[in-house]
Parts: C-alpha cells; structure tokens; sequence
C-alpha cells in the first residue's frame, strides 16, 4: 500500500556558523527534517525524522540525512516510499552541500537570514537549488533553519501513485537543527 | 409526584422513539486524524465525509489502517483484497463506487420511574452509489427502514418505507477534483460528522447524518491546509407540505496548520413557515467552532460547541446551546475505547442544562465488520411549568451494535 510517498528530503538547513565565521560546526542536535507532499484534493503527506550529520569539507558545510528513519506516519507508505520511490537500500541518503563562504554567520546574540545556492544529492542525483535559511547565535550552540522545494521528476524518482491517488510531485523540505560552534 | 413520573415516562419513551427516529451514519470517523488525513477525500465520495461510498483508495484504508491485524505489522503486506467492495469479491469499473451499511442494535434503556425499555433495532440497510465520469458526479443511497427516518422517506407508509438519505448530481471544478458544485438531496455540512448520531450537538442544530437532509446546491473545498463546504437550502422535498420546509443557508470551514490538527468553524441560519417541531413560523441560527487533535497517535481529542437560537413568531424566543468533548483512544489498531461527554440546553425557559457521559468501546474485528459498546448515563434538565420547579431526571442507557458494511 503504498500511499505514496513522499520524498524525500533531505536536510538542509544550513546554515550555519558561528558568531565566529571560522569555527568548525558539528554535533548537530535538536534535528528535525520534514518534507510535505500533497495529492488530490486536499491529501496532506508529512513525512520526518531527526537523522542528520552536518560536516564540513573543503570550504562546504555538507548535510547528510540518512533516509532509512524517514516515516510518514503510516508503515506501508513508508515502506512503498523507501522501498518503490527513493529506492532507500540504493541511496540511502541525502545531502545538501553548501559553499561556507556564502553563508551569512550571526552575530552573538543575532539572527542572520538569506538565501544561498547549494547542491543537493537525491536518488543518485544531483541537482542545484536555492535554499533559504536563516541562523540566530545562541552562545556556544547555533540554531539552523532552511527550507526549499524539489520536483521528483528532477531526480527520477517516479511520482507516486496508489488506487487513482497521484501524489503531486513538488515537495517541499525544512530543516531545523542546532550545531555547537566547536 | 405524579407530574414527575409522567415526565420520566415521557423521557423514556422520547429515548425510545429518538433512536427509532435517527438511524446510524455509515462510516463517519474524524478520528482518521490520527494518520494526518484531516481530510475526507480521498476516502470517501462525499467531500464533507461520512456519507455514501467509499473509494477504492478509501476501502484500502479501512483493510490498512482500521482493522484489528492480529500481530500482523500495519505495513507487513498491501491492503488485502477481502478490504474491497464486498471483499473483493466483485470487481466494479473505477468509475463506479458501490458500497452498502447494515447495522443493528440491542438497546436498553433505564429512566428514573419508568419501566426497562429494551429493543432490537435495525439502524441501517442502506445501498449507496457513486458514478464519476469525466469530471460529472452521480450520488445517492436507497435504504429500508422498518420505523421512523419518514423525513427521507420515498414512500407513504407509516413504518416499512424505503427512504433515500442523499441523491445528488454535481461536478468537479478542477482537474484534481478539490471542488464539488453539486445540487439534490445532500447532508447538511455543519460541525464533525460523527458516527454518534444522538450527540446534542447533532439533534439540536437537526444536522444528523440519518434523515436531516435538505435539498440544494452546495460547493465544497477540499486541500490541504483547509476544507469547507457552503449549502443553499431549498427545503426537504420529502415532506410534503411545503410550509414545513425550512430554507437558508448552512456550512463550514475547516483549517489544519498541522497533519494532526483541525479548527473550524459552522454556521447555519434557516427559516420555515411553520417549524416541524413548533408548529409556528421559526426563525433558527446556529453558530459554534469545532476541532480535532491528535497530540499522540493513540489518542484523537474531538469538540465541538454550538449555540442554537429560535426566533418562535408569536411564541418568544430560545436561546440554547449544545457540546461535547471526546477522547478516542486506540490501544492496539482496531481497538477504539472513547469517553464521550455532553452538555446541552434546548433554551426552554427555566430549562437547566443537560449533561450526560459516554463510555464505549469499537471494535473492528473484521474486513467490514466491527462490534461496538455504549453505556450511556444522561442527567436531563427539566423546564419549569406552572406548579413544578425545574427539576432533573437520569437514565442509563445500554448499546450493543453490530454493523457491517461494503
């Protein structure tokens, strides 16, 4: 049974920094990435989960949200979803990779908030997108925030489709996590 | 003493009749809201939900996520085909949505002073249909009542009739079908659409599922952060007399900020010439928020309230109220144990408020077919009349249902 699916997500958010923009983010905590999928009139698909690492790499902050935790609330769509759809044994993550120099880092004790064009790497393929975030300091820790949209079509993952009910095929992804400044 | 043992008669055989007079809604569970549908479609062909046939989609639901599985994980297996029209047994073309509701019921009820009434009851033999072609709808139900539901009666008899509880033809407005503009014989979008029929909130606002139906034109929206639907009311053409009938408008709308969580609000104004019940011209406003919630996937919090003002030409005014809160637990899938709690006053002068606790038990132990449990304990508010002080009587009420449906 599949109900469809959903897709999705990863993770984003971003953002990240720092009161200081050199300060190595890691530990991420309080994550929660959720994607919203919709079908016919009016049919309403959330799907979540906590998994993700953030690390950096290169001159990148890179998020990577394993996928095998995702649910939707209902066992047999998340089993069509992973299993049918994202192919989850396949690709077993996402990740959303971000240039560090493009991000605006908060002040201590502000909020920063922009948006920033990153990668993002789904079913085997990647694609580029702009992600919006926003960041506010809060002492030794950051609180991170992103949304964006994707198109399954983009990443070939077959829209979903269950009894006559067609899933549509943006969804759209947010993620909120807190990283230490480390 | 002796007005008083009338009175506790005249409530028992009112809780008799009532139950005789309002069957059973078929599948009406706002609870789903404890698997993010805060919706009604795409499960069920009405908009609004609760009434006539269930989807294909809507039938696999009822296998995946209604049914005790008996250790067998919700997502071990796709739908099994027993959970199909007439478990899948016959296969109707996707353009036509078959479905039929069979529910009786052991009834017992106790009231101060009067003697034990129990029964057996046939609560509903209803057929129902629903024809999609293109963007085109069909609807209607054809049922046999052996007494009472003569508001949707097709004919004249006093018991035995065969009645019609919807029947409508309408079409979808987009291509995903979120707007329905249908116009016939519809029920009354107001409130939650509960499969408890006799809920005040329900009798007093006269929006039941079972024969409150009006005939009229009504457009309905369904997506994904908001539903509602607004009805024209031209009357109840199953009763003949046309000053009988009441015409105005009703509707709702809902919001859901969350998969778990709905708001909304009713609204209802109508006007008869003479009003069924009082006889004279009425003039009825109903008004009153509602809302479901899902803090945990087990529990499901439902409420409602409305308030229910008559303008009687010549006989005054009332100005009632009616409610109730329910908590819908569910243990282990296909287990349903529910408190539910009621308040209520008709707006009679010196009437005291009615109340009345629920305690049931649903099981759907099998692809269509469930058990279900009621206690019921009612304190009702007695009005004031000249010689007598407002007073209160209790009865206890006992349901034993058994129901299948296709």
């Amino acid at each position: 049974m599949n109900r469809f699916v959903s897709i999705g997500v990863v993770a984003i958010g971003l953002m990240a920094a720092s009161a200081s923009a050199d300060a190595t983010l890691s530990s991420p905590t309080d994550s929660k990435i959720t994607f919203d999928a919709a079908g016919p009139a009016g049919l309403k698909i959330e799907g979540t989960t906590s998994d993700l690492n953030v690390a950096e790499d290169s001159g990148n902050v890179v998020i990577t949200v394993p996928l095998a935790n995702l649910t939707t609330g209902i066992s047999l769509r998340d089993h069509h979803m992973k299993e049918k759809y994202l192919e989850v044994p396949k690709f077993p993550a996402a990740t959303l990779t971000v240039p560090r120099a493009a991000l605006k880092f908060p002040n201590p004790g502000e909020k920063a908030e922009g948006d920033v064009q990153a990668t993002i790497s789904l079913h085997g393929q990647s694609r580029p997108l702009v992600v919006h975030y926003d960041a506010q300091d809060a002492g030794s820790a950051l609180a991170a925030h992103g949304t964006f949209r994707i198109n399954m079509n983009d990443f070939g993952i077959t829209v979903p489709v269950y009894l006559g009910v067609t899933v549509k095929p943006d969804v759209d992804v947010s993620a909120s996590f807190r990283v230490s400044k480390g | 003493m002796i007005a008083r043992r009338l009175i506790s008669w005249a409530l028992a055989v009112a809780a008799c009749v009532a139950l005789f007079l309002l069957t059973s809604p078929a599948q009406a569970y706002p609870w789903m809201i404890r698997h993010g549908y805060t919706g009604c479609t795409p499960c069920h062909t009405d908009p609004s939900g609760g009434a006539g046939a269930l989807t294909e989609y809507g039938h696999a639901q009822s296998d995946l996520l209604l049914r005790m599985r008996y250790g067998e994980g919700e997502g071990d297996g796709e739908a099994d085909r027993t959970g199909e029209f007439l478990w899948g047994l016959v296969k109707t073309p996707e353009q036509l949505r078959l479905g039929a509701d069979f529910r009786e019921a052991y009834f017992s009820n106790q009231s101060e002073g009067a003697p034990l009434e129990q029964e057996l009851i046939t609560m509903r033999a209803d057929l129902y249909g629903d024809l999609k072609i293109g963007r085109f709808r069909a609807a209607g139900s054809i049922g046999y009542v052996p007494q009472g539901d003569l508001t949707a009666s097709l004919t004249t008899g006093a018991d035995d009739n065969i009645i019609s509880r919807e029947h409508w033809i309408g079409v979808e407005l987009d291509d995903e079908g979120s707007w329905l503009l249908r116009g016939g014989r519809i029920n009354l979008p107001f409130g939650i659409r509960m499969i408890e029929h006799t809920l005040w909130a329900r009798t007093l606002t006269r929006t039941d599922m079972d024969a409150s139906q009006q005939y009229g034109v009504s457009l309905a929206v369904s997506k994904e952060n908001f539903r509602g639907e607004l009805m024209a009311i031209a009357g109840n053409f199953a009763i003949q007399e046309d000053v009988f009938r009441e015409r105005g408008y009703c509707g709702y709308f809902e919001y859901a900020p969350t998969t778990t969580l709905a708001a909304g609000v009713s609204s209802m104004f109508t006007r008869a010439t003479r009003d069924i019940v009082y006889g004279v011209t009425d003039y009825r406003y109903s008004n009153g928020p509602f809302v479901r919630y899902a803090p945990w996937q087990p529990l499901v919090l439902l409420a409602e309230f409305d308030s229910v003002y008559q303008s009687l030409t010549w006989n005054g005014h009332r100005g009632g109220y009616a409610g109730f809160a329910q908590a819908d637990y569910e243990p282990t899938q296909g287990m349903h144990l529910m408190l539910t709690s009621e308040i209520m006053n008709s707006g009679a002068s010196g009437e005291p408020a009615s109340y009345d606790g629920w305690v049931s038990a649903v099981w759907f132990l099998l692809p269509h077919v469930d058990l279900r449990f009621d206690g019921i304990y009612t304190r009702t508010g007695i009005a004031a009349t000249l010689g007598t002080a407002a007073s209160y009587s209790n009865s206890t009420t006992w349901l034993a249902q058994f129901h299948v449906w296709l």
